[in-house]
Parts: structure tokens; sequence; C-alpha cells
């Protein structure tokens, strides 16, 4: 989440999840997974209900939204983070999601793979195909760069 | 270093721009936030709670009755020979009734 408010509201649902679904929690993820795995979902759906209502909702298109600056990036990686994460955005969601828990959130490998319920193959491939797509991207905003 | 050299580098220091970064950090008013949504939570979830508090009662309730009532009927069971506080009474009635003998 890219906007503090929104973080907020998600973060405050996700606690109300657990909360409310503590009793679901079977133990065959770690407890750090099962809430990560709340907070996947939880954006993702906040993701797509802002996309639908952004839809309806003439002249306020996703374009708008100014750079994102994340507040825990380094001060010398700010403008390099703001292009990642204006990339980022562009991925497919699966893509997505593996991409920021391994190189954001810094999770290993098989926890990516156990928030997403899918295979250590499966996030491999994902992340491949998502530094790929990234790689493309960058390649085609990096004459632009050179002349700024 | 040539330019396609260059362009390599930005994209692997653009890549790499989130190694080493903190974690973003909350308000710190967002926790008594979560904490009174919480409270909110459970004062909605006790009656929930107490709902299935008596309905378990009211099974268990059923279910001694059930047993007291299997455990009664079987005891009333007359077995052969076996002299049942009836007899006794009725025995006793029918001395009664003899006592000028």
């Amino acid at each position: 989440m890219q906007v503090e408010e929104e973080a907020e509201e998600i973060t405050q649902d996700v606690f109300l999840s657990v909360f409310r679904n503590a009793a679901q929690f079977k133990g065959d993820a770690t407890l750090n997974t099962w809430i990560y795995r709340i907070t996947v979902n939880t954006s993702l759906n906040y993701l797509k209900k802002r996309k639908r209502l952004s839809f309806m909702k003439f002249g306020e298109s996703e374009v708008d939204k100014p750079d994102f600056e994340h507040p825990g990036v380094l001060l010398e990686n700010k403008e390099n983070a703001k292009i990642l994460f204006k990339v980022i955005d562009t991925l497919p969601e699966s893509q997505k999601t593996a991409f920021i828990l391994s190189f954001v959130e810094g999770l290993p490998r098989q926890q990516v793979a156990d928030v997403m319920k899918i295979s250590l193959k499966a996030v491999e491939s994902l992340l491949q195909r998502a530094k790929g797509n990234l790689k493309k991207k960058l390649e085609k905003l990096y004459p632009h760069r050179r002349k700024t | 270093m040539s330019d396609n050299e260059n362009q390599e580098k930005w994209i692997e220091d653009v890549l790499g721009s989130m190694n080493k970064s903190e974690r973003a950090r909350p308000k710190p008013d967002l926790f008594t936030k979560i904490e009174q949504q919480l409270d909110k939570e459970g004062a909605i979830a006790v009656p929930i709670l107490w709902r299935r508090v008596a309905a378990a009662a009211a099974v268990l309730l059923l279910m001694l009755n059930g047993l007291a009532i299997q455990q009664f009927s079987q005891s009333n069971e007359l077995v052969p020979g076996e002299v049942t506080l009836e007899d006794t009474y009725q025995q006793s009635l029918i001395s009664d009734y003899k006592i000028y003998d």
C-alpha cells in the first residue's frame, strides 16, 4: 500500500481479521505466515475495490497518483526506489506479490511460497518473470533518464 | 564503462534499491485505534460465546435426562422372584386387615 491512510486502514482490518478468525488457525503454517497471508489477501481485495471505484469515478485515474516514497528506504536509494515502485505497479498481481514479499519484505522463498500457497518452484518462476518484466520496463525508462 | 554497461548497472541498482531498507513504522496512535476496535468486537463476541455455552449446557442436560430415564426404566423391569416395594406394601396392608384374628 502506497498511501499512509490506506496502509493504516488495512492494518486495522488485518488485526480485526486475525481476532475474528483466530479459532480457525490450524497451525499448518507459522503464525507469521498466516498473518502475512491475511495481509496480502486484505491488501489485494482493497486494491481491487479501489480500482473498481476509480473506474466509476471519471477523471480520477491511477496515473494521477504521486510517486511513492517508502519511508524506510536508505537516503542514497530514494530516487531509484521511487522508480522501482512505479514499475512494480505495472506487474501482474501474482508477480507483484512474489516480488514485494521477496525483495521489499525480504522473506525467504519458502515463506513466500507458504504465504501465497504455491510451490517453491512456482515462486522462483514468478520472481524470474517479474525480474524480466521489470528489466524490460526499466530499459525503456533508461534513455529518458539519461536526458534528465 | 560503455553505455550498455551503464544501463545494466542502473537497472541492477534500481532493482536492488530496497536492499537494507527499514520497515515502515505506523503512527503511534494506530495501536490504540486497533485496541478500541477490538474492544467493540469483543462486546459483540461475548453474547455469541454465551449462546454457545447455553446450547452446550442444554445438550448436556438433555443427555443426562435421557440417561436418567433409561436407567430408571431398566431398574423398574421385574426380575422373576424378586420382591418389589409394591409387593411389600400390599402384604403389610393385608396383614393390617387381620389385626383382630
